[in-house]
């Protein structure tokens, strides 16, 4: 027990809630947060489906205690929401946050404000006020949060495309195995973004309808901003300050699958590989796992390469879903909103369908769980796959184990 | 962690106005990929292979980088495009090659390497993440060797950001030279956990808040107590830097050779990355064979951090 990594605070916000009460609603109504683009000044308002928060950022503000910090931008008001309610959860004194070090995944960062600066700069030679030009690199946000709740100075921003927050609770998991920090704060944060929304239309897979995680029919993704956050702490740690698990990190791997700088492998060997890796890590068999927590972005390439890994991990009749069909793709976000809902599932022993599914995909015949289901075994495992060939993988369990 | 190799490539922009000192990469890159990549892209993948060359290694067995803000021309393109356009007809390769480990990916292709790899983007805190990131799974068994990197680059909007964010005569320089010398950057170390005849053992790396000088004073000061032939390479860009910010953390009275470097290399987010290829250079020299047995590199991170990095010669 005393080598086991404990889960003690998690915290989330998307488009299917800006708390961790709100996300268990609508995921139990299997309601998706998908919508019309509203917010951004880009031409696909009211034309792309997306996982939008439907707040502007000065409404965002008030649930943020930047509100009133010039400069700040979308990504950290959401990092702050998440990260909180984390901490909160977890409990610690002022002390004890001196001690947390925050790892990172974003892609976007400040890419929202950036972007208008730059257009700025571009028309008008305009020079950004100098809050907003301190905030643009992807270390901002660390720099804020560290110093907004006393964390402690070092940080880590991984910045993996879409597998960046799955990096950075691997990492973390990692660093609190070799004794270098006692606690951390893992997760990511990615904001919509005109720069992601015509860069994902530009590859042409993004989806202007809502998207069908492995569905033969599938034609895309969509897009979506959020934060999730984990507080991880060595088991020795928690105890002796009188906190219990909620969720116990297990093991988990990253690797690079070397074929295509977007691509997955059509075979899925990449995927595959980290399922089997990350395995061995937690010291655990395939038949172990009650629940797979899909990336399934609802590309046709991704998924095709994930089904077939699954299938060669799991045989013919995995229980696994995506939950992109609530929350949309939320890119660096995605991995660590996957670990958060599973572990609001964990809690109630529960799994929800993956919205969106209708046909069962021939190139690997595997159907994702279309009704809610009960958990019957403790560990539920982890995919995010990201552009450049990463690929990460990790598992968490219930500690309550099985029913 | 002992480093068997390293190669880099560096433009300082201001004020020499240099172009990179790009070689000839056909010997590691195909046409198209030298016509396709962008500058620091293709800069980057060709001094990660390159140093994987020279070290005779074929794959390593974790590709690690660490940058402050990326390949900003392509983020810069790709938006200025975006513009252009009105939102059609972009080009995804420039979209692919502004996402921050697009030069992981591509290094892993060229090397048919399929193990960890990962990309740093926490601007000042780079060179301390990429470090402890390898040490960490050396000590945990999971590799015995790594590529490391590191880049950024310039570009004049990086001039505007860079002035209106406060980096000016006000808060970094100097009385003789108002400018600090912003630059692009490449440098890559290929790092293995066991002692090879000839490497540069890393001994120690630090990472501190700029208004910890007495920490970072007494730190330096035990390593210059054991060690009678200690050099130092500050990241100083001027006379006023110098005076201000590093001569009051050396030890008193020291007697050691200091040299700088950020007038030859620039500032940038992984300007650290720059000393540590000064330093291994001078150990590399001919004229300095033998002679200097350990180097501390000291650089202040524009007004966010400072590093020290040990380096000794391992023989």
């Amino acid at each position: 027990m005393q080598n086991e990594i404990w889960i003690t605070g998690i915290g989330i916000c998307s488009s299917i809630g800006l708390n961790q009460d709100e996300t268990l609603s609508n995921l139990e109504a299997e309601k998706s947060g998908l919508t019309l683009l509203n917010h951004l000044n880009s031409r696909f308002v009211n034309e792309a489906i997306v996982g939008e928060i439907l707040l502007s950022d000065n409404e965002l503000a008030d649930y943020s205690v930047f509100k009133n910090t010039p400069g700040v931008h979308r990504s950290l008001f959401l990092a702050d929401i998440a990260c909180r309610e984390a901490l909160n959860q977890a409990g610690l004194s002022s002390l004890e946050m001196n001690e947390v070090m925050i790892l990172n995944g974003t892609t976007t960062a400040g890419m929202t404000e950036t972007e208008k600066e730059y257009e700025a700069f571009l028309r008008n030679h305009t020079t950004p006020s100098s809050y907003r030009a301190r905030m643009v690199d992807c270390g901002c946000i660390n720099r804020s949060l560290t110093e907004k709740y006393g964390l402690k100075f070092h940080s880590m921003t991984f910045s993996t495309a879409c597998s960046s927050s799955s990096n950075a609770i691997i990492n973390g998991a990692n660093l609190l195995r070799s004794g270098k920090v006692t606690r951390v704060l893992a997760g990511g944060v990615d904001t919509l973004s005109r720069f992601t929304i015509n860069g994902f239309n530009s590859l042409k897979n993004m989806s202007l309808s809502p998207c069908k995680p492995f569905d033969k029919d599938r034609i895309g993704l969509n897009l979506g901003e959020g934060a999730a956050y984990l507080v991880m702490e060595t088991a020795s740690s928690a105890s002796a300050r009188g906190r219990e698990a909620m969720a116990i990190y297990r093991g988990g791997i990253s690797t690079n699958e070397s074929f295509h700088i977007t691509g997955s492998h059509p075979e899925g060997d990449g995927a595959y590989h980290a399922m089997k890796l990350a395995l061995e890590d937690a010291d655990l068999d395939p038949a172990d796992i009650d629940n797979i927590h899909a990336h399934g972005t609802a590309t046709f390439d991704n998924d095709q390469a994930e089904g077939i890994a699954l299938k060669k991990v799991f045989g013919d009749h995995p229980t696994f879903m995506s939950t992109k069909g609530y929350t949309g793709h939320t890119l660096a976000a995605s991995g660590a909103l996957n670990a958060v809902i599973s572990i609001l599932g964990m809690q109630k022993r529960k799994y929800w369908p993956n919205l969106g599914f209708e046909v069962i995909d021939p190139a690997h015949r595997l159907m994702p769980v279309v009704r809610s289901g009960d958990m019957k075994k403790p560990h539920v495992l982890i995919n995010s796959f990201g552009f450049g060939g990463n690929n990460t993988t990790f598992i968490i369990s219930n500690p309550s184990g099985c029913m | 962690m002992y480093v068997i190799s390293q190669y880099h490539l560096w433009r300082s922009i201001k004020p020499a106005q240099e172009a990179y000192i790009l070689p000839d990469m056909s010997d590691l890159l195909d046409k198209n990929e030298i016509r396709r990549l962008g500058v620091t892209v293709r800069g980057a993948v060709y001094s990660g292979l390159k140093c994987l060359q020279i070290a005779s290694v074929q794959s390593p067995e974790a590709i690690i980088t660490g940058t402050g803000k990326g390949c900003v021309s392509s983020i810069e393109k790709f938006q200025e495009d975006i513009i252009t356009y009105k939102e059609t007809a972009l080009n995804p390769s420039i979209f692919i090659q502004s996402t921050h480990n697009t030069v992981n990916g591509l290094i892993a292709i060229k090397c048919d390497s399929e193990v960890y790899n990962t990309a740093h983007v926490n601007y000042d805190q780079c060179i301390f993440n990429v470090l402890t990131d390898l040490e960490t799974h050396f000590e945990q068994g999971k590799v015995e060797n790594g590529l490391i990197g590191f880049f950024d680059e310039y570009t004049p909007f990086d001039d505007v950001l860079y002035e209106a964010g406060g980096f000016n005569s006000s808060t970094m320089v100097t009385d003789d030279d108002k400018s600090i010398i912003w630059s692009s950057a490449i440098n890559f170390f290929f790092i293995q956990k066991k002692y090879l005849p000839g490497a540069i053992s890393i001994l120690s790396y630090e990472l501190y808040r700029i208004t910890e000088t007495a920490k970072i004073k007494e730190f330096i000061t035990s390593l210059s107590g054991t060690k009678n032939e200690v050099e130092y390479v500050c990241g100083d860009n001027n006379t006023y830097e110098w005076e201000n910010f590093y001569l009051p953390l050396l030890p008193d009275g020291i007697n050691s050779k200091v040299h700088h470097f950020k007038h030859k290399w620039g500032e940038c987010a992984t300007s650290t990355a720059s000393g540590i290829s000064e330093a291994m250079g001078k150990f590399q020299s001919e004229s300095n064979s033998d002679s200097i047995q350990y180097q501390v590199v000291l650089n202040r991170v524009l007004d966010l951090s400072f590093e020290v990095v040990v380096l000794s010669r391992a023989d």
